[in-house]
């Protein structure tokens, strides 16, 4: 069948009254999915798949699909308006997206987000019909040796990111890179700074390091600062302004339409790449948006073009992605692998045959993820103003109940009490990444592509020799990371030779200098403790990593000499500076003397006795006692308040994850006891 | 304003009770059916099951090949056993989470469990990464499938046959995923057997990246499991050039045998029983298993409802449509492998050993 012929099919099927009702069951069912923390669009599908037997190919891959599709628009809602990112993929939407929610701008930045995602979806999706022809060939480009030199690629983004502060976002981005390759080091099945915990063999799990690094840590932001999302009340938008800002979130998103381009093909080729996904597209296409931008200086203040890069990036990777599994049946992720187990309960072949027999399939493909992207965007227009209205509750009712959808999301996502640990302490790691000026965004990207890295390098060797990057698509990739690398430091160095100093890229900004007097001498000397223990941290795995056979050893030995010189170089940075304040954190005196620390603190016990009650009295218990203590115990709201919330969040979690997905959540030390498990 | 709060408290208060009732429940129904056995031991097993609830260990995340085996049996356990099934999935860890929640749940037959028992049986006769787990005391109910394994070559590459292969003159390239996993493992015994010129690459993320570097001509073989690659292989990419067994698998007449070619540099009776070795560990597949020392009535009805399960005409159409193998053994069957494996001789116990690290 002509190409014409199959778009037009593929067309009328996904507009068929036989179709749409699964489309916008789908869409639907994925919006409501992106906007509990955890569960991603891969989590969405499985629960779809059994529902697929019996349905007729385009229905059954509407359904799929628009599952999928809408999860990060769900996502970039949550992100922007409670600082929530539901998973990876929304990480990069946090750098801008919660900046202009508190300069009260949330209906703006909502709409500019929704509104980059269908953008982005769609682009994504044309280049793949663009590409059905050449579909194979495209694929089969990116070899081990290729995606190592665009991993380097990725990387180098890590210096756009972070380039106020070039020193401590290295130190983030090679701590990244070290956190990496914690776990079972697969070619010669090494554990790596495991210490013999059999849940560390994976590796630390993506989704809480993500939940824990940006939701969790806003969350005890949030409780430190106090007041409400919205920013101070007076702010708070009525419906009409919401409608009004939505509306000109789309015109903006629509005046930037080459940013979106060009953040959408960054989407596109990371969904090529097997491995690389969301997470990084967000994150490389938000740096490309910001060193091409004329207003660079301002992303991260809430600049609208972060949020648009982020947006329309993270979408437009499943037109990419999309294509392994079309072009030859082989899936490029987990998602994918879920995709083609969907296909042939609808008693489809995959592979090649689908792209010549079925044609008009791979339309109704790409016309689901366009309908469904539409559908969750005006959709999402109108969840906004509730959820706008939502972020006017003050942050002492708003933080116990989000930190508990958090830590549930975080447990179901691997079904482990662990992962609540991880999730906790990557909170207050972002937290105090987030205070001492540290890039959190930097630690994700070196965090996702480290692993994937030294495996590539591995491999490329093996397969290609150690000349492997001399290759025509590696080396013109190489030339490329070479000259933006170049051009960096070029600019870099430049800026510091008009700022007069000499030395600007050099010296750290001092941490938290703006905020009020006093605030700069606790943060310097937070942060001799902070690196001091890290650097202490790095120098054990350094050693530890010495032990180790070669191949397994290489990598870490070198990221973490690295790393342990530049965090040395910190320490005496800040040491030199705050040292006659060294003792200010040690908890006498200032603890009740500045309430932002004595609440951090409390955050601190309050978290741990979270997780305990968990380990002990099962999650349902555990967090209506934490949430319970919270309300009650320590913002003193009524008991009869602090109940009703109580009560109906716990059942609320219940239903949604025991009942709607037949997730069993942990059900406490206690409770296994007298059911006769035996507890270790 | 005094109404509304009245509303207010007597809202919070049906909100909490109703919360109260639905986790006193939820915890408290397992406990009662512990309960019922204990002060009745000799209370009927089917009125035992009628009603309880089952959960099924599964070792990987929903969407995963181990899910897509639990959702395809657990309705029709439902059927025989009476019991509702609620899966439960632990990821992690190559499958030793899942197996560990095993080991530590109570003996009373409603906990239950896929496992990997083939990389479980390796690991097992090389006595590597058990964690100390007992995996023979578990308590076997059957076998769901068992992966046919095969070596798979690109349809266009340079050796359409197992004999090309045998007669190449130069060096070939297998691909592999993780060090001692059972794509690898699989490659250096058949190098070592056959005496191949092969070069085993590992590291591979997934069974998928080695498929792509075949395509693109970086690798010239790898073995994978007929599940994995029968889309492919139907829709003309890859061919199948050997099959680990000692007789052809009716789905796969063409396809020559390990046995039917002749190891070199190995003596007769050797070669005999390191391919036996090979092909029974492939053969445990995947079985569904039970924590150690569950009553024996209440054993011998779940492997009748597995039995029972395993033959129902429908859960065959459901398996064929999702593209499932399913091969069914019994319980005792399963046993009998495992004894079996207790009695492998120390030179074959070394051998499987050197093949998992790679040293053959």
């Amino acid at each position: 069948m002509g190409i014409l012929e199959a778009l037009l099919g593929g067309f009328a099927q996904a507009t068929s009254l036989e179709v749409l009702p699964y489309l916008i069951g789908g869409a639907a069912f994925g919006l409501i999915l992106g906007v509990i923390p955890g569960l991603g669009g891969h989590f969405a599908m499985a629960m779809v798949i059994p529902f697929l037997h019996g349905l007729s190919p385009g229905a059954g891959i509407a359904f799929l699909l628009a599952s999928h599709s809408t999860v990060a628009q769900g996502g970039g809602l949550t992100t922007i308006l409670f600082s929530t990112p539901g998973c990876g993929q929304n990480a990069a939407t946090l750098l801008d997206g919660p900046a202009m929610r508190n300069k009260g701008l949330a209906g703006k930045a909502a709409g500019a987000a929704l509104t980059a995602c269908f953008l982005g979806a769609a682009f994504g999706v044309i280049v793949l019909a663009l590409l059905i022809p050449l579909l194979q060939q495209v694929v089969l480009i990116f070899g081990p040796a290729e995606i190592c030199m665009l991993v380097l690629l990725a990387l180098t983004f890590v210096a756009v990111l972070g380039k106020e502060d070039i020193s401590r976002s290295l130190i983030a981005g090679l701590s990244g890179l070290f956190l990496a390759m914690i776990g079972l080091e697969n070619v010669t099945n090494q554990d790596r700074f495991t210490f013999e915990v059999m849940a560390l063999q994976d590796g630390l799990p993506l989704v809480p390091v993500i939940l824990g690094l940006f939701a969790m840590a806003e969350m005890i932001d949030l409780w430190v600062t106090g007041g409400s999302l919205s920013g101070q009340q007076n702010r708070q938008l009525t419906p009409r302004q919401t409608q009004a800002q939505i509306f000109q979130g789309v015109g903006s998103a629509i005046k930037h339409w080459w940013l979106i381009v060009r953040c959408s093909s960054i989407g596109t080729l990371m969904g090529l790449v097997p491995g690389l996904g969301s997470t990084t597209a967000s994150f490389v296409a938000y740096g490309h948006a910001k060193q091409t931008s004329r207003n660079g200086e301002t992303f991260g203040e809430g600049n609208i073009e972060g949020i648009i890069a982020a947006e329309s990036s993270n979408d437009a990777v499943e037109g990419g992605a999309l294509a392994s599994t079309i072009a030859f049946g082989i899936p490029g992720s987990s998602s994918m692998a879920i995709v083609l187990a969907g296909l042939f309960v609808l008693g489809l072949q995959t592979g090649p045959v689908i792209v010549t027999h079925h044609t008009d399939l791979i339309f109704v493909m790409i016309f689901t993820i366009i309908f469904g992207n539409l559908l969750g965007t005006v959709a999402g227009m109108f969840l906004v103003n509730p959820l706008v209205r939502l972020t006017a509750l003050p942050s002492s009712l708003l933080v116990p109940v989000l930190m508990v959808v958090i830590v549930t999301g975080g447990y179901a996502v691997n079904s482990s009490v662990f992962d609540i640990g991880i999730v906790v302490l990557f909170g207050y790691l972002g937290y105090l990444m987030k205070e001492l000026g540290y890039s959190r965004s930097c630690l994700l990207i070196g965090f996702v592509l480290g692993a994937i890295l030294e495996k590539n390098l591995f491999l490329a060797t093996q397969l290609d020799g150690a000349y492997f990057f001399l290759q025509p698509v590696a080396l013109v990739l190489l030339i490329v990371t070479l000259g933006f690398l170049a051009y960096n430091i070029w600019s870099l160095r430049r800026r510091s030779l008009s700022t007069g100093s000499g030395k600007a890229g050099a010296t750290p900004s001092e941490p938290g200098a703006d905020f009020e007097s006093g605030v700069a001498e606790l943060n310097g000397s937070i942060e001799i403790w902070f690196t001091g223990i890290a650097g202490a941290a790095f120098a054990v795995a350094l050693v530890t990593a010495l032990g180790y056979h070669s191949i397994p050893a290489r990598t870490p030995v070198l990221i973490l000499s690295v790393l342990l010189a530049l965090t040395a170089r910190q320490f005496f940075i800040s040491w030199r500076k705050y040292r006659q304040y060294a003792s200010m954190t040690v908890l006498s005196g200032i603890v009740s003397d500045y309430p932002p620390l004595r609440k951090a603190l409390q955050m601190v016990v309050l978290a741990l006795l979270l997780m305990t009650f968990i380990v002990i009295a099962g999650h349902y218990a555990g967090i209506a006692l934490f949430m319970f203590i919270l309300l009650k115990l320590i913002s003193g709201k009524e008991l009869f308040f602090s109940l009703a919330i109580t009560a109906s969040v716990t059942l609320l979690l219940f239903i949604l994850f025991e009942l709607v997905f037949g997730i069993e959540l942990y059900r406490g030390l206690l409770y296994r006891f007298m059911a006769g498990y035996k507890l270790f | 304003m005094k109404e509304s709060t009245t509303k207010k408290i007597s809202i919070a208060i049906l909100l909490f009770s109703a919360a109260i009732v639905v986790l006193l429940s939820m915890g408290g129904h397992i406990n009662f059916t512990q309960a019922a056995v204990d002060d009745h031991p000799e209370v009927n097993t089917r009125s035992f099951y009628d009603g309880a609830v089952i959960r099924l260990i599964i070792p990987n995340n929903p969407g995963g090949g181990y899910d897509e085996y639990g959702r395809l049996i657990s309705g029709f356990l439902e059927r025989y056993t009476g019991a509702r099934v609620q899966l439960v999935n632990l990821p992690g860890s190559g499958g030793m989470r899942a197996l560990g929640e095993l080991f530590k749940a109570p003996a009373d037959g409603l906990t239950l469990g896929l496992i990997n028992g083939s990389g479980i049986a390796f690991n097992q006769v090389a006595e590597t990464s058990q964690m100390g787990f007992e995996i023979e005391k578990l308590s076997f109910i059957g076998r769901v499938s068992r992966d046919i394994r095969v070596l798979t070559v690109p349809a266009q590459g340079a050796y359409p046959s197992f004999e090309d292969i045998l007669g190449a003159r130069q060096a070939l390239k297998f691909g592999a995923t993780g060090f001692g996993g059972s794509t690898y493992v699989d490659a250096v015994i058949s190098r070592h057997i056959f005496n191949l010129d092969v070069d085993v690459i590992h590291g591979f993320n997934n069974s998928s990246a080695v498929r792509l570097a075949m395509l693109s001509g970086k690798l010239d073989g790898a073995w994978s499991s007929l599940g994995s690659v029968s889309d492919e292989v139907a829709s003309g990419q890859f061919s199948l050039v050997l099959q680990i067994g000692e007789e052809r698998n009716p789905i796969l007449p063409g396809v020559p045998t390990t046995h039917e070619f002749n190891g070199e540099s190995l003596t007769p009776d050797l070669l005999q029983e390191r391919l036996r070795i090979w092909s029974e560990l492939h053969d445990i597949g995947r079985p569904l298993v039970a924590p150690p020392g569950i009553a024996p009535e209440r054993l011998a009805y779940l492997r009748e409802a597995f039995r029972l399960a395993m033959h129902d005409q429908a859960l065959i159409n459901r398996a064929a449509m999702s593209g499932r193998s399913i091969d069914y053994a019994s319980g005792e069957e399963m046993e009998k492998y495992f004894e079996d494996l207790t009695q492998i001789s120390p030179e074959i116990q070394a051998y499987i050993v050197e093949s998992i690290r790679g040293e053959l």
